[in-house]
């Protein structure tokens, strides 16, 4: 990687993963995502930015499930950014898929062309019933309608570890930035960091061989390494 | 360091569980109680420590805080019990502060009862209302005409209610956790001080292989946090084979869906199966020690001790006789067993009601819990790492102060409940929704008062309303689960009330010191001064303060473990004495009694409820988050559906959404079909925590509520017993709202 | 019917231009209701938010997108038509010109409406166009969102060339025939001052042979990268080479079909049965049969090759088309894009039989763009999203009210100008040995 910024990586280990949705939580009360309502939500327009899906698998009795908490994988080779006409979603020097709300036009190119469909569209304005606004995170921006957003590992988080790091005159380091999904994780099922520092958690999970990528095939290139089930 | 250094909390959470000491990075601080107005700076975040009580794990949290708000809710990385992470749950709790149908006021009946016409009133009006009122029925001499009903036993609300009602001098304190779940059976035990001491410590980390009836411990049971902690290192703990899995139940629970393998076993015959495993253990000597059967095995009264006599008991339920009742192949049982006795450390664990103490309530599900533990008894676990402990319960924290007449918890209907009642006071109690048949009843109580946040179904009938505080702005004192020294967890605000509200446990403190406790009535000094006893500090502000900071309370001081707090082993014989009396087998013979008669009445499936892990038993149905958090194995929100086998679907001609009448001897509802492939063809299943009539605008009426079909406390098991269930088919187009696609159309997935 | 000739042209002709029936007002009226309808539709969309569509994730798009592209295909009636007929001098098809080119602009002014309006924020729909902008940012030139915005503007100013040029001489016709003097003024302002010199002529079949020459490959490019659109996204059954000539195939094929349609209309209408007569039905029908059996085999290729792959991706989208829940839709397309008109245009091109088989292609094709669209969307890779769509009230409005747009636009223009090109009928004639007055003067024609 030509730049010596961290590259923020994820590493899941799906036999540690228990399908509890604790992280699914985490981040919507983390990032403001709204809550859009039964009616809403039976148009298919509730927004989660990490989500557990469910594979049943086999015929009862010999019935197998698999969960798979799926978030933006921030590709390095993203199909999301190219088709996005307005440069509303790029990315970072740090590796991330950034999304840009302001100068989101909300083409939904970006969210057809994302293979992992993790991309959200504000249908309408989100509302919240006064005084639940009160519990908004301040340092999240609140999304108007008519705009995509998805999960952004966390930027807040890494711009606040990456400030204490600098004021502590070090690179940053494991610990340092931990998203509110990772936080929550009882079974400590994700990992969070900087894959250009080899003696990072990320770094050295990553190289397991029971890593893979989703959808590795498409050439994505994800930032998002999953741990398969098994010894 | 001086304490007004402030901790900052670096990294919560997974990786730095670490508290550095302040330098430098004032935007985050875990502060002590409130900030003094001189140190408050707008635009820092600070963080306080305090307990989540959405469940009765009392996980320890820490709250991020910025201009007097709170905006987010973490694991406190201190806690013994969860070390920095947190539940769906209790990620959500904000909702519960900041929800929009919260009572601010007071509030005085106006119009009819249950017509819903309100007048807001004082506290000082509404305090002497309901004290006069008391006062009244006191001097007729019919004080023992009062119930109270609270949501818990345990805590400071527990503890309150004892001090009330032993003033007071009423024995009707009813509390619909006393009974059979283990988590609420301890709290029960922990607040009586005859009850057994000790709890079951199941070392699911370390152990090899586990064995599970029906435990739901990653999504509810005891404590999903802890036990979900525990899973990951049985999973993959370094230097550590991965563990093996088996799951029994007749209905895949997420916990069941990350099991190695799952025996979709009969509901009801968990206690043969574990029976059988033993039978098999025994019959081919695959563990070099037969230890004697439980107290009161075999039933013929004579005990059970030599392997002869422990072999010729288990006869009766050898494999090959069982697989019919259980619906499980002997092989497969073998075959387990086999696994069982050889993989070196084995656990067996069951659901909600494990290895509680005696109980007459709970005496059927007791002979399984018996059958479950004399697998481990036959592992040659107990007290041994990756097993099953006892722990002697640190030193109830409330002990001093309990009451030293027997005060009996009661669970919600029986005899005294239909008995004419003067008055019923709820606090945090929803008896109404839990069980709905019991509505006439309770209306008909002359007078009703209600400590309670929410206008729920119970509360809405209420002559008087007491609201209270959200548990972020109120203090507590729970004990802490299976961990370390640690003795309680410390709940204590978070932020200001936001609304004219006062904890329920101030309410009942109050009302006892009207009838003549002499306790403290500030829940905070008591609290404060039960800590200071525990550790035997006194009057140490900085001492006090660290230990908010910590949110945790310890009886050294520290947060490190201590080995007294183990206790030796309990032989299980001790504590079964009174439990298998005639009572259990009577009991156990309505169980068969049930199944069998499945078919003669016309009910031709079995219907098990089970208490999803966001919505549990309808308490947070009033958070929306909750409600739009995709269900784990269905992925529905905002409703209930009824999980029914592809199988038993396609004979009755039902097809995914269509409407389903589910009919009980109880009542009947209708709800959305919803086709799932992990459920055994003779069952049927549904969540509770919806079909509130009352209760907010985001839990009113959505779905229904199941416990019109099995309705708490209102069966003889008392129990979330499976029951026999009619299904037919009355209409299509039921709706369904799902975050992922049907099951059906992907059961083969290829990724 | 008896070929019109001779004198009456020139009143025949603008006759429609000059006189304005009851009819005609009615036909306005109600279409205008109409419009009006899917404008209050806008509006609440706009008021409202994107929410109040049908779609959904992972169904972005829908009837926005599947009107867009089956706009812009409409579109390639009109010029690619006319351009291919007068490069391969196609005698015949001098009557047909001006209404296909008009079909073009006014197809085209619908179709590059729904990219605005699609957009979640349509009131920025202007961050699309690349100028120098405050906020320093140049659009993404790697988007084929922004190649589209290219191309559609490139083929609507050619396609408004390509129609004004060839209507100069009549413009300058009108200018002369018609009464009133304001009419008169706007006339002679568009006419250019149109003198009918032999210059002017030399000039103008210059440019109109130019502008047909360039407008082919224009047309062929916008559908094409309209297919791009898809193609260059990695999802089942749209990341597919042959999307861009497949879409310009069944442009051309629903072009002819609305180009039927428009002169079935006109004919009635107008009583221009001298003008467009069988033979024009006849060899447009030929045209459209060719076309046919063109989509025909580029669809087949296509399912083939998927169905053949079988991927299991690839085969979730195939087999919702064609045995799924799309399956319904799938079939009406194959019915009437192929199965309908072949026979029939095999056999029998009469006016009526072409008619029925260009609506059967309409519809047919108007699927077909929505079965590209929904049923890959609703498909997405990780199954666990896989989803259904259908549409609201206002989308339904917004689908209807471009139709009834685009009556009104064409009632109008041809309130406004001739529908058939009166000198270049002329022209015809006279080639063909009659000597006639073409244009506004005598005609100084090459020979
Ligand atoms: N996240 C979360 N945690 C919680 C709670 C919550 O709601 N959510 N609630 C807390 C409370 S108060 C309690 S009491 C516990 C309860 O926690 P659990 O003990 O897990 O209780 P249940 O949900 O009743 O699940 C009992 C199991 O028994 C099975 N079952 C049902 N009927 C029968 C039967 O007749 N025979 C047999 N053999 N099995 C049967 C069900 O399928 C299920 O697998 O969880 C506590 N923890
Ligand atoms: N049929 C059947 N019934 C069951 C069960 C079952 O498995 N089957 N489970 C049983 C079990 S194990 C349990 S533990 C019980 C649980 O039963 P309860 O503890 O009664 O739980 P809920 O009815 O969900 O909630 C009670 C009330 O708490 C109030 N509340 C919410 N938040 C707060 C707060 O912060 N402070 C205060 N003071 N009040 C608040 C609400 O107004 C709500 O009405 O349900 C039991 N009911
Ligand atoms: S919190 Fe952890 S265990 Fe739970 S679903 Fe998310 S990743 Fe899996
Ligand atoms: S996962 Fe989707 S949204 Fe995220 S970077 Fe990749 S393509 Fe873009
Ligand atoms: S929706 Fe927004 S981010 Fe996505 S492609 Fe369109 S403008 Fe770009
Ligand atoms: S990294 Fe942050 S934004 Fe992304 S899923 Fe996790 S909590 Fe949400
Ligand atoms: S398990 Fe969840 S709900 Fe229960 S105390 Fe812990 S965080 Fe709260
Ligand atoms: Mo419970």
């Amino acid at each position: 990687m030509s730049t010596n910024k961290p590259q923020w990586g994820m590493v899941i280990d799906l036999d540690r993963c228990t399908g509890c949705e604790a992280c699914v939580v985490a981040c919507r009360v983390e990032n403001n995502i709204p809550t859009v309502g039964p009616d809403q939500a039976s148009r298919g327009r509730s927004i989660n930015w990490i989500r557990i899906e469910r594979y049943f698998e086999g015929e009862f009795p010999d019935v197998k499930v698999k969960f798979r908490p799926v978030l933006c994988q921030h590709c390095e080779q993203a199909p999301c950014e190219p088709v996005c006409p307005v440069y509303a979603t790029y990315h970072t020097e740090e590796g991330l898929n950034a999304q840009v709300y302001n100068r989101c036009v909300g083409t939904r190119y970006c969210a057809n062309n994302c293979p992992y469909t993790v991309r959200f569209f504000n249908f309408y304005d989100p509302h919240r019933d006064a005084p639940l606004d009160q519990a908004l995170n301040p340092e999240v921006s609140t999304r108007t309608r008519g705009v995509m957003e998805k999960c952004t590992f966390c930027i807040q988080r890494i711009r606040k570890g990456e400030e204490k790091a600098k004021d502590e005159g070090r690179p940053v380091r494991d610990g340092d930035v931990v998203p509110a999904c990772v936080q929550t994780c009882p079974t400590h099922a994700m990992y969070f960091g900087n894959l250009a520092d080899p003696s990072s958690e990320v770094s050295r999970l990553s190289k397991s061989n029971r890593g893979e990528r989703l959808l590795e095939d498409l050439g994505t290139r994800p930032r998002v390494i999953y741990l398969k089930k098994g010894d | 360091m001086k304490r007004r250094e402030f901790i900052i909390l670096s990294g919560v959470g997974a990786t730095g569980a670490s508290l550095l000491t302040a330098c430098g990075h004032p935007e985050e601080k875990l502060i002590p109680v409130l900030i003094p107005d001189d140190e408050f700076v707008p635009g820092v975040d600070y963080w306080k420590a305090s307990t989540c009580r959405l469940c009765s794990a009392g996980c320890g949290i820490v709250v991020r805080t910025r201009e007097h708000r709170a905006n987010k809710i973490e694991g406190n990385p201190f806690h013994p019990v969860n070390r920095g992470t947190l539940c769906a749950r209790g990620q959500a709790g904000l909702e519960l502060l900041y929800n929009p149908d919260r009572i601010t006021k007071p509030l005085k009946r106006a119009g009819e009862r249950g017509e819903g016409k309100w007048q807001e009133v004082s506290w000082d009006q509404a305090l002497s209302e309901l004290t006069t009122r008391l006062r009244d029925i006191k001097a007729k001499g019919s004080a023992d005409k009062v119930a109270l009903a609270v949501d818990t036993t345990g805590g400071v609300t527990g503890l309150a209610s004892e001090l009330f009602m032993s003033a007071y001098g009423s024995p009707l304190l009813i509390a619909e956790d006393v009974l059979d779940h283990a988590w609420a059976q301890l709290g029960h035990s922990e607040s009586q001080p005859q009850g057994p001491s000790r709890m079951p410590v199941f070392d699911i980390a370390n152990c090899r292989y586990l064995l599970s009836f029906g435990a739901r411990f990653l999504e509810s049971w005891v404590s999903p946090v802890l036990y979900s902690r525990a899973y990951a290192e049985f999973r993959r703990a370094t230097n550590k084979p991965r563990g093996k899995f088996v799951q029994i139940e007749p209905r895949m629970s997420m916990t069941g869906a990350n099991a190695d393998e799952w025996i979709p076993a009969r509901a009801g015959s968990h206690r043969l199966i574990a029976w059988a495993i033993a039978q098999v253990i025994v019959r081919e000597k695959l563990v070099s020690n037969v230890p004697p059967l439980p107290q009161g095995f075999p039933e013929d009264g004579s005990h059970g001790t030599t392997p002869g006599d422990v072999a010729s008991f288990l006869e009766r339920y050898a494999p090959e006789g069982i697989a019919e009742s259980s619906g499980i192949e002997p092989d497969q049982i073998i075959r387990i067993a086999r696994e069982f006795a050889g993989s070196g450390a084995s656990l067996a664990v069951g659901d909600g009601l494990i290895l509680t103490g005696p109980n007459k309530q709970t005496a059927d599900w007791f002979d399984q819990k018996l059958a479950i533990n004399y697998l481990n008894t036959l592992a040659g676990n107990l007290e041994k790492p990756g097993g099953l402990s006892f722990r002697n319960r640190a030193a109830d924290p409330f002990q001093l102060l309990r009451t030293s007449s027997a005060i009996n918890w009661q669970p919600l209907p029986r005899s005294q409940m239909s008995g004419p009642l003067e008055a019923l006071l709820l606090a945090g109690s929803n008896p109404v929704y839990q069980a709905p048949q019991l509505k006439p009843l309770i209306a008909s109580v002359p007078f009703i008062a209600a400590c309670t946040a929410f206008l729920d179904e119970s509360a809405s009938l209420a002559d008087l309303i007491l609201p209270v505080d959200s548990y972020l702005e109120s203090w507590d004192l729970l004990p802490v689960a299976s961990a370390g020294d640690a003795v309680a967890s410390i709940g204590r605000p978070v932020v200001k009330r936001a609304y004219d509200t006062k904890s329920a446990a101030e309410i009942l403190l109050v009302l006892a010191r009207e009838f003549g406790s002499s306790v403290e009535t500030s829940p905070e000094l008591l609290i404060k001064s039960v800590a200071e006893r525990i550790s035997g500090k006194h009057d140490s502000q900085d001492w006090w303060d660290t230990t908010l900071e910590r949110g945790v309370l310890t009886t050294t001081g520290s947060a490190s473990p201590t080995e007294q707090e183990r206790a030796a082993p309990i032989a299980l014989s001790e504590r079964s004495s009174a439990g298998t009396s005639a009572t259990v087998r009577a009991l156990s013979g309505m169980i068969e009694f049930a199944r069998d008669s499945q078919h003669g009445e016309g009910y031709d499936v079995t219907l098990i409820a089970y208490e999803p892990g966001a919505l549990g038993s309808g308490q947070p149905a009033i958070l929306p988050t909750l409600q739009e958090l995709p269900d784990p194995m269905t992925s529905v929100m905002w409703g209930s559906w009824v999980e029914i086998n592809p199988r038993t679907a396609e004979s009755l001609g039902i097809k995914d959404g269509d409407v389903l009448e589910v009919r009980t001897a109880n009542g009947a509802v209708t709800a959305p079909a919803l086709i799932y492939p992990g459920i055994r063809p003779d069952t049927i299943a549904m969540p509770y925590g919806q079909g509130h009539g009352q209760y907010g605008r985001y839990a009113s009426r959505r779905g229904v509520n199941v416990c019109e079909l099995i309705p708490r406390n209102v069966n003889p098991f008392g129990e979330t017993l499976a029951v026999p269930a009619r299904v037919t088919r009355v209409g299509s187009g039921g709706q369904l709202i799902r975050f992922g696609t049907e099951l059906m159309e992907h059961m083969e997935s290829r990724r | 019917m008896e070929r019109a000739q001779g004198g009456d042209i020139d009143t025949q002709l603008l006759e429609p231009v000059l006189k304005t029936g009851w009819p005609w007002f009615v036909t306005v009226f109600i279409a205008g209701l109409v419009f009006l309808g899917a404008i209050g539709a806008f509006g609440y969309q706009l008021y409202w938010g994107l929410g109040v569509w049908g779609i959904k994730r992972p169904v972005f798009w829908a009837f926005d997108i599947t009107n867009f592209v089956f706009w812009i295909g409409i579109s390639h009636a009109g010029t690619l038509i006319s351009a291919i007929l007068r490069v391969t001098g196609a005698e015949w098809r001098r009557p047909v010109t001006r209404c296909a080119e008009a079909i073009t602009v006014f197809a085209l002014m619908i179709g590059a409406l729904f990219p605005i309006i699609h957009l979640g924020k349509p009131w920025l729909f202007y961050w699309l166009i690349p100028y120098p902008n405050v906020r320093g940012l140049w659009p993404n030139f790697r988007s084929p969102l922004a190649w589209d915005f290219f191309a559609i503007n490139t083929y609507l100013l050619g396609s408004i060339i390509y129609l004004y040029l060839p209507l100069i001489p009549d413009l300058a016709l009108l200018r002369d025939k018609s009464r009133g003097k304001r009419r008169r003024g706007v006339y002679a302002l568009l006419s250019l001052g149109w003198r009918g010199t032999e210059l002017q002529w030399d000039r103008l079949e210059r440019a109109v042979r130019v502008m047909a020459v360039i407008i082919i490959p224009v047309a062929v490019s916008v559908h094409t990268i309209v297919s791009w659109d898809f193609a260059m996204a990695i999802r089942p059954m749209w990341h597919s080479t042959i999307f861009g000539p497949y879409f310009v195939a069944g442009a051309i094929f629903s072009g002819i079909a609305a180009l039927i349609l428009a002169m079935a209309v006109i004919r009635r209408v107008f009583h221009l049965e001298g003008y467009l007569r069988p033979v024009h039905f006849n060899n447009l029908g030929l045209l459209l049969v060719t076309m046919s059996l063109i989509w025909f085999y580029f669809t087949f290729a296509e399912y083939l090759t998927t169905w053949y792959g079988n991927q299991p991706e690839e085969m979730a989208v195939f087999l919702s088309k064609v045995t799924g829940s799309y399956a319904p839709l799938f079939w009406t397309m194959v019915a009437g894009c192929f199965l309908i008109p072949v026979p029939i245009l095999a056999f029998k091109r009469s006016i009526k039989a072409t008619v029925i088989a260009s609506v059967a292609v309409v519809v047919g094709m108007y699927i077909e763009r929505f079965l590209i669209i929904v049923p890959t969307l609703s498909h997405p890779r990780l199954s666990y999203n896989w989803s259904t769509y259908s549409p609201t009230w206002v989308e339904v409005m917004l689908t209807i009210g471009p139709f009834a747009y685009f009556v009104i636009l064409y009632a109008v223009f041809v309130k406004l100008f001739p529908i058939i090109a009166v000198w270049e009928y002329k022209e015809g004639l006279r080639l063909e040995g009659r000597n006639l007055e073409i244009g506004s003067s005598a005609a100084a024609t090459a020979d």
